[in-house]
């Protein structure tokens, strides 16, 4: 199993170890209920090592990269970032992304149960003058997350974070470390991301809680990653998207351009954006306590229909809320959704996604 | 005070007059975290089977089903944890304030076949 360069830091820090993608990886600290408090009202810090971290280089990465992302990578300009889905031939989902154009090289961070499997797909199929390079375990990788991740991030930081809008990049020094540094996150909430040389964690991380003591900042495991994201409605890879699913019923239309550069999958997506998806990603506020989980059967009218992807107790909200596929034709239907949780219904009523957004509050 | 016996899925077992008093042990609530929802699925007079289901348990992170550590009759379910709060009273000292079921042992042989604590110490240590 692989362990990230903090792996001491959150064993001293009493958390909870787990194996997720290969990795040795902290599901929480103090528990999953107050890191997702300090993350939804203060800040939380994150170990993001077992992501992978792949590098592009070369005249021709932007294009070459281009064939395998279902965004538009050329048309993206330095010192941006995208999110984007690599599809397979037949349109199916082999990993969800966030690419990141930097002036002199493209950085790909891809899920790390997937890191393998992209590899393999993308190294016989590369074109022109590229070359792609896994730099997980050399180079580190933090998210600082919450509404007063700016005031922990912008003392150490040689750059003004105010003019670092979201979904944009660039090179910074961090306490005189020189970091690349993005306003990307998984969250639903302001926050950067933070890449660096691996040996320089432990001394960054003790660095970054320390003076974020003041403001609230804490460690945060993947337990509570996993509820910040489910209430912001964001896909999480082998539960919303697989080889299976297609990014246009997983509602992901806003990273897939098919009128940019020719992409792997493209002419799959084409006939899918034509006829429609056969099936569409629904959010669903549960009633009762039971949480559905992923694989419970979703019914409409008393008639099995659908799958569950994720289920959870939004702490947020207070209410048992979950994603789920249901026939296209039945996704605009506001009432006759029941849920079977242990061999009991449970009724549910659709609700717009994400469950909860920064800047509409009590939403679901 | 009777022996405390483990069951390999982490419930504990007292038995007294041929009264099992069944509940989870502080690794299992430690591995589930933060408890949402307690969930019987057996009521007092049912009969059930050592390994059979008899309840369900949720958090935030993770569904567990509670297995009969012992088969026999049902003699009561404490219903107590029905909120939040009193859940988090059950993950803070589920061995010694956190019964779930009592069940009148069909066979004391199932109960002596349990783990003794330091066998169920090694076995939560072996992960």
């Amino acid at each position: 199993m692989n362990r990230t360069a903090l792996n001491a830091r959150h064993r001293a820090l009493g958390a909870r170890m787990i194996e997720f993608g290969g990795w040795e990886m902290p599901v929480h600290y103090e528990g999953i209920l107050a890191e997702h408090a300090a993350v939804r009202e203060r800040a939380g810090l994150f170990d993001l090592q077992h992501m992978g971290r792949l590098r592009l280089t070369g005249p021709d990465r932007a294009r070459a990269l281009d064939r395998f992302l279902t965004n538009d990578v050329p048309g993206t300009k330095p010192g941006r970032a995208r999110y984007a889905v690599m599809c397979a031939e037949d349109g199916g989902a082999i990993d969800d992304c966030i690419y990141y154009v930097l002036p002199e090289a493209i950085l790909l961070v891809v899920n790390a149960s997937n890191r393998e499997a992209v590899l393999e797909w993308m190294r016989p199929r590369l074109e022109g003058e590229v070359e792609l390079s896994d730099e997980t375990t050399r180079w580190a990788m933090l998210a600082v997350q919450g509404p007063r991740a700016r005031e922990v991030l912008e003392p150490l930081c040689d750059r003004d974070l105010a003019k670092l809008k979201y979904y944009r990049c660039a090179g910074a020094m961090v306490l005189g470390e020189p970091c690349f540094l993005a306003r990307t996150g998984y969250t639903g909430e302001v926050g950067y991301e933070l890449v660096f040389d691996a040996a320089r964690a432990e001394w960054l991380w003790d660095e970054l809680l320390r003076r974020g003591e003041g403001v609230g900042l804490r460690p945060v495991g993947l337990g509570a990653r996993d509820t910040l994201r489910l209430e912001a409605g964001m896909a999480l890879y082998g539960h919303e998207l697989d080889r299976e699913t297609n990014p246009l019923e997983a509602g992901l239309d806003f990273a897939v351009k098919l009128d940019a550069g020719e992409f792997y999958g493209r002419e799959a997506l084409r006939r899918v954006r034509a006829e429609g998806p056969r099936r569409k990603l629904v959010g669903f506020v549960v009633e009762g306590r039971r949480i559905p989980r992923q694989g419970a059967t979703v019914l409409h009218d008393g008639e099995a229909c659908g799958r569950v992807t994720s289920g959870t107790k939004s702490p947020t909200l207070g209410k048992v809320v979950c994603m789920a596929y249901v026939p296209r034709a039945l996704s605009e239907s506001a009432e006759g959704w029941e849920v079977e949780v242990s061999g009991r219904r449970y009724p549910m009523r659709p609700t717009a996604l994400p469950f909860y957004s920064r800047t509409r509050k009590g939403t679901a | 005070m009777a022996e405390t016996r483990y069951s390999t899925s982490h419930e504990w077992c007292r038995l007294e007059d041929g009264i099992a008093t069944c509940g989870l042990t502080q690794h299992a609530v430690d591995e589930l975290g933060d408890l949402t929802f307690l969930d019987y699925r057996v009521e007092p007079g049912a009969s059930v089977s050592k390994g059979d289901v008899i309840g369900e348990i949720d958090s935030v992170k993770a569904t567990s089903e509670i297995y009969a550590p012992v088969g026999g009759t049902v003699e009561a379910v404490n219903e107590r944890f029905q909120n939040e709060d009193e859940l988090a009273a059950l993950s803070a000292a589920p061995e010694s304030d956190g019964w779930l079921v009592k069940i009148k042992a069909s066979d004391p042989a199932e109960f002596s076949a349990l783990l003794d604590a330091e066998a169920y110490r090694q076995h939560c240590a072996q992960g």
